[in-house]
């Protein structure tokens, strides 16, 4: 088991440098880089323009570049050189160790274009509206996929199993962006239900995580609360509706496999209580695939729901990216591309554990 | 209810048997068999004729209804979130310019369908071409191809897509070959996986080996004997293709970074469309959604009708 996690960790490793030079090849090779900020400007001098170049490291290789850019290297070294770090050991590992604050391994992303703050900082405040929004959602879309596909897998080919089924199937073939504004226009636009978009209600609330929101915060937490669900209602419900098609289905039909093997008919001959049947036997069998699933469901809670974000204008990372491409900011979107990748790579990970874990066959 | 049901959930119908050539012996090519499944299901032919029907009304309609991006409607009075659906204008009005919902539907289809369609046909190719490719090499072949396209899988699509949509055509968009491209390039990898995976299956079947042993050429193996019979799955996978383009080009060119307001696509014509929601605009983002969705909705029973029909296996 352990040599198998540590494998699965070096192949998840040698991936995840993959992406990170894919990432860099694709801003690489993106017009509007550094290099032309001031380009137009009649007052930019040839010695202005070299120094500029060479104090961002621009007159270095592409792949010292890169591996400046992805801590590998130290900045103020060149060569082989570089890549130890003033204590003596390899500058890609943590700064404690190598002495080395620079490039993405060390939590080293840059500055935003847009507004020059750190990216590590534009990140972070948008990371917890992600959280909350994709925490929630995902809770209960997964608790109500598994109630509904078990339910619907139990009394297979009733009348209760097909209008499930086509009320699933119907909204799985909604797009996300399609459906959160038809719900708009019917529960805020028309009923004015809840609010239209947003995090919190600009006229009662600062901004969501500024300083002043939290002492807001702490000075009434209940209208805070109260304010931040009517701002939830919307996002939540596009994207449980659309989530939980697939994952019911998916359940619905490895219960039924579930059913159908050799165990269950033995535990029924032995003349078990089918209550006992269904959560003994058939729930614990079956439920595996999902739960192996589960790992899935990580990239999600932090590179966020881009379509739900953008549309109920949801201060996360999902609606961060589309202003970052718009802006061209390429710091930023190396950043969010990065941990996106990271989160994927992690997601895999446990998922691919779990499955050891929980399939006895599995056999490593 | 239960007959609307059944009709929906497929299955059912006139159970027609296979041919049966006069020596007794069944005479049928399971391409054969499995279009006569199709057509015994209800999910299946229902769902093509929804998407025959959008074809011609798409068509024919943009036909009628020609669309000049350079022409403005004078408004005949001051309603600027547009009129609603009446007779003349059966699907009412945009805010703004005015202009006539129905005849950018019927354009705007032309332009999603294609890109839906062609991006399908570059994507399923180039997804085979890998897959025969690294099952057929094997060795250093596909474990090279298979890591690159795990390290495409890593990055989240839609970031990509919409990123790459961006840097290639600027601020205001583009035609709908650079998306279909950044589509295509970035939608191959699920189909390789897949071929690969049956490719590596059937090499080792008997009739290849019987190829194999009467010495045919590996290439000639590859596409006489074991392309056409890995092909299955990517049939399969088309329609979810076709309705995944349609969506993402949809979203893209709402956010303003896909297809110029010059092309109407369904996308695009609703840029501006959720700031006169809030004031009682519903049919400028309701029409074209319905489209989106009847669309998405049509491939989607496609794709699984063609899945039953093309692995009885799985169908129960």
């Amino acid at each position: 088991m352990l040599k198998f996690t540590l494998r699965r960790i070096g192949v998840s490793l040698l991936i995840l440098l993959g992406a990170t030079v894919l990432i860099y090849g694709l801003l690489l090779a993106a017009p509007g880089g550094p290099a032309q900020k001031y380009s137009g400007n009649p007052k930019y001098t040839p010695q202005q323009a070299a120094a500029y170049t060479k104090a961002l490291g621009l007159d270095k290789p592409v792949p010292v570049q890169y591996c400046r850019w992805l801590g590998a290297c130290r900045r103020d070294r060149d060569g082989l050189d570089a890549l130890l770090g003033p204590t003596g050991l390899p500058s890609i590992l943590p700064t404690a160790l190598s002495g080395v604050d620079t490039g993405i391994a060390h939590g080293d992303f840059g500055y935003s274009y847009e507004n020059g703050t750190p990216v590590v900082e534009r990140l972070g405040h948008a990371l917890l509206p992600t959280f909350i929004l994709a925490l929630l959602s995902s809770v209960i879309w997964l608790s109500l996929a598994v109630v509904l596909g078990v339910a619907t897998a139990l009394r297979n080919g009733s009348k209760f199993d097909h209008s499930v089924s086509i009320v699933t199937y119907v909204m799985n073939s909604f797009p996300t962006f399609i459906l959160g504004f038809w719900l708009i226009w019917i529960f805020a636009v028309t009923l004015h239900l809840t609010p239209v978009s947003g995090m919190t209600d600009g006229r009662l609330s600062p901004a969501f995580g500024s300083d002043a929101y939290w002492t807001y915060f702490a000075h009434s937490p209940s209208t805070a609360l109260g304010d931040l669900a009517r701002h939830l209602i919307l996002p939540v419900t596009t994207l449980v509706t659309i989530s939980i098609a697939g994952d019911s289905r998916y359940v619905r039909q490895s219960v039924i496999e579930s059913m159908g093997m050799e165990h269950v008919r033995t535990a029924r001959s032995k003349g078990l209580s089918s209550l006992r049947i269904n959560t003994r036997h058939i729930l614990r069998t079956g439920l595996i695939p999902f739960a192996t699933n589960l790992g899935l469901a990580f990239p999600f809670l932090v590179s966020g729901a881009l379509v739900t974000e953008t549309i109920f204008s949801w201060p996360g990372i999902g609606r961060l990216t589309v202003t970052a491409i718009g802006n061209l900011d390429y710091p930023l979107l190396m950043g969010i591309l990065t941990i996106g990748a990271v989160a994927v790579s992690i997601g895999n990970l446990i998922s691919d554990l779990l499955y050891a874990i929980l399939d006895p066959r599995v056999r490593l | 209810m239960s007959g609307v049901l059944r009709a929906f959930l497929g299955g059912g119908g006139p159970k027609r048997g296979p041919k049966v050539s006069l020596d007794g012996g069944i005479s049928e090519s399971p391409w054969g068999q499995a279009r006569r499944r199709f057509f015994a299901g209800r999910m299946g032919p229902l769902g093509l004729g929804i998407l025959v029907f959008i074809f011609f009304f798409v068509v024919i309609g943009s036909a009628l209804l020609p669309f000049n991006f350079y022409h403005v409607p004078q408004p005949d009075q001051i309603t600027f979130v547009g009129r609603g659906p009446a007779w003349g204008r059966p699907f009412g009005e945009t805010g703004l310019l005015q202009l006539d919902v129905l005849t950018l539907v019927v354009n705007g289809g032309k332009a999603s369908l294609a890109i839906g369609f062609f991006t399908a046909i570059g994507s399923l190719s180039l997804g085979t071409l890998v897959g025969v490719i690294a099952g057929s090499f094997g060795g250093k072949v596909d474990s090279l191809l298979m890591r690159l396209a795990d390290i495409f899988l890593m990055i989240p699509t839609l970031f990509v897509v919409l990123f790459l949509a961006r840097i290639l055509q600027g601020a205001h968009g583009g035609g709908i070959w650079t998306l279909i491209f950044v589509f295509v390039a970035f939608g191959w990898m699920g189909i390789a996986r897949l071929v690969r995976g049956q490719v590596l299956a059937i090499r080792e079947m008997e009739f290849v080996e019987a190829a194999r042993a009467l010495g045919v050429r590996p290439v000639r193996i590859a596409i006489r004997h074991i392309l056409p019979n890995a092909i299955g799955p990517v049939v399969v996978s088309a329609p979810f293709v076709v309705g995944g383009a349609i969506i993402s080009e949809a979203f893209i060119s709402y956010l303003g970074f896909g297809v110029d307001p010059a092309t109407p696509t369904w996308g695009n014509i609703l840029s501006e469309s959720a700031k006169f929601l809030q004031q009682g605009n519903w049919w400028w983002m309701g029409f074209p959604g319905l489209f989106i969705v009847l669309t998405s909705l049509s491939v989607n029973m496609i794709g699984d009708a063609l899945r039953a029909a093309l692995d009885p296996r799985g169908a129960k």
